[in-house]
């Protein structure tokens, strides 16, 4: 082995790393004879000490105790916002369920789901209450709505509000509305 | 169900996305010095490191479903999390270190290269240190993150690999570069301290 490719074995030496006790016998040895690689691991043990102090030195570092208070209130809010908005998810899965069966939403049947007359419009967007509530299976839904309808969803609308649009909803097991796209 | 030290970090997290802010609480404390210190060592600012370190944990509250316990430990994937914030950090501020030229005091060849003694007291010395400190800031950071890991917060070469996303051979030869890069860098200072021009 030539002295040039001892570095990595020498620094792994002066690291106290993962190395055969063969091949390290072998470099030390090597080092006896060789005053170049003698004086490499040399500089790599003082290095290694002056990186262990640094990291001893280190050791006490730390975010500052007002960051966790800032976190812990933030994280408060967060659970606040979420309430009245679980809330407003079933609410408004509920009143997707009741549309439906009253016939304002008019489902369609499902072998017309996949239609290739159909034309999408957009892809798939999240409802906003979505990421509060995992979607853990559910099911695709057509209906018809007013387009003035698709703002309970947060998509935003354009054109006449009374207009009829097409539109899927993913909907949770619960009914629950997790998003929605306009098909035509 | 009150927190406990010997929950996983998993179990925590996943009890503190349900909304229990006790859970979030140990989870952090338990995490977050590890998160400062390596945005402390990559950009050498305290108020950066306190920045990423807020981040990360924001980050942790908003997409932390996102988490896969299969796919390695969350503290990989929160320093994983440091390392994006890091890096766009020193892209957008190109946070620079002055390197040895402004070590307030000289280092003495002695002091550096002793090949007798104890060493380690003398590299305890905080000029040595504030010195090595600033070599390592000085590093390219893909260099430079590898011995903050490996060295600095004592990874095994897989853990850092997973955190780098990169082979273990790859940290091991960038390690081995970067300490070289290390000792040129302090005897170059040892050396123009010795000759100032």
């Amino acid at each position: 082995m030539m002295c040039h490719e001892r570095s990595e074995i020498l620094m792994e030496i002066a690291r106290n790393g993962a190395i055969s006790e063969a091949v390290k016998q072998e470099s030390l040895e090597h080092c006896q004879h060789c005053a170049t690689c003698a004086a490499e691991l040399e500089r790599q043990r003082v290095l290694t000490a002056g990186l262990r102090a640094l990291r001893d030195a280190s050791t006490a570092l730390s975010a500052s105790p007002a960051l966790e208070q800032k976190l812990r209130a933030v994280f408060e809010q967060r659970q606040q916002n979420n309430r009245p908005v679980r809330w407003a998810a079933v609410a408004a899965g509920v009143a997707v369920i009741i549309a439906i069966s009253w016939g304002v939403l008019k489902p369609r049947p499902v072998e017309q789901e996949f239609g290739s007359a159909d034309r999408v419009v957009q892809e798939f967007i999240r409802v906003p209450y979505r990421e509060v509530i995992p979607l853990e299976g559910g099911y695709v839904v057509r209906v018809e709505m007013p387009r003035s309808a698709l703002v309970t969803f947060g998509v935003p609308t354009y054109g006449q509000g009374t207009e009829m649009v097409q539109a899927d909803l993913v909907l949770g097991f619960d009914g629950v509305a997790h998003a929605v796209r306009v098909v035509r | 169900m009150k927190p406990a030290a010997a929950d996983s970090d998993a179990d925590l997290l996943r009890r503190a996305l349900s909304g229990d802010a006790e859970s979030f609480s140990v989870l952090y404390r338990r995490r977050h010095a590890a998160v400062y210190r390596y945005a402390f060592h990559m950009c050498g600012s305290e108020a950066i490191a306190e920045d990423v370190t807020q981040e990360v944990f924001l980050a942790l509250l908003r997409e932390g479903h996102a988490y896969e316990p299969g796919r390695g430990s969350l503290a990989s994937y929160l320093i994983g999390i440091a390392r994006n914030q890091v890096l766009r950090i020193l892209e957008r501020e190109r946070v620079s270190v002055p390197l040895m030229e402004e070590a307030e005091e000289e280092l003495s060849t002695e002091r550096w290269l002793a090949t007798s003694g104890d060493v380690l007291a003398q590299l305890t010395l905080q000029q040595t240190l504030d010195a090595l400190r600033k070599a390592v800031l000085s590093l390219p950071p893909a260099y430079r993150e590898v011995v903050v890991l490996c060295d600095l917060e004592e990874m095994s070469y897989a853990q850092a690999a997973e955190t780098l996303s990169c082979a273990v051979g790859t940290v091991r030869s960038r390690l081995s570069r970067a300490r070289k890069m290390l000792v040129e860098r302090m005897l170059s200072r040892v050396q123009s301290a010795r000759c100032p021009a």
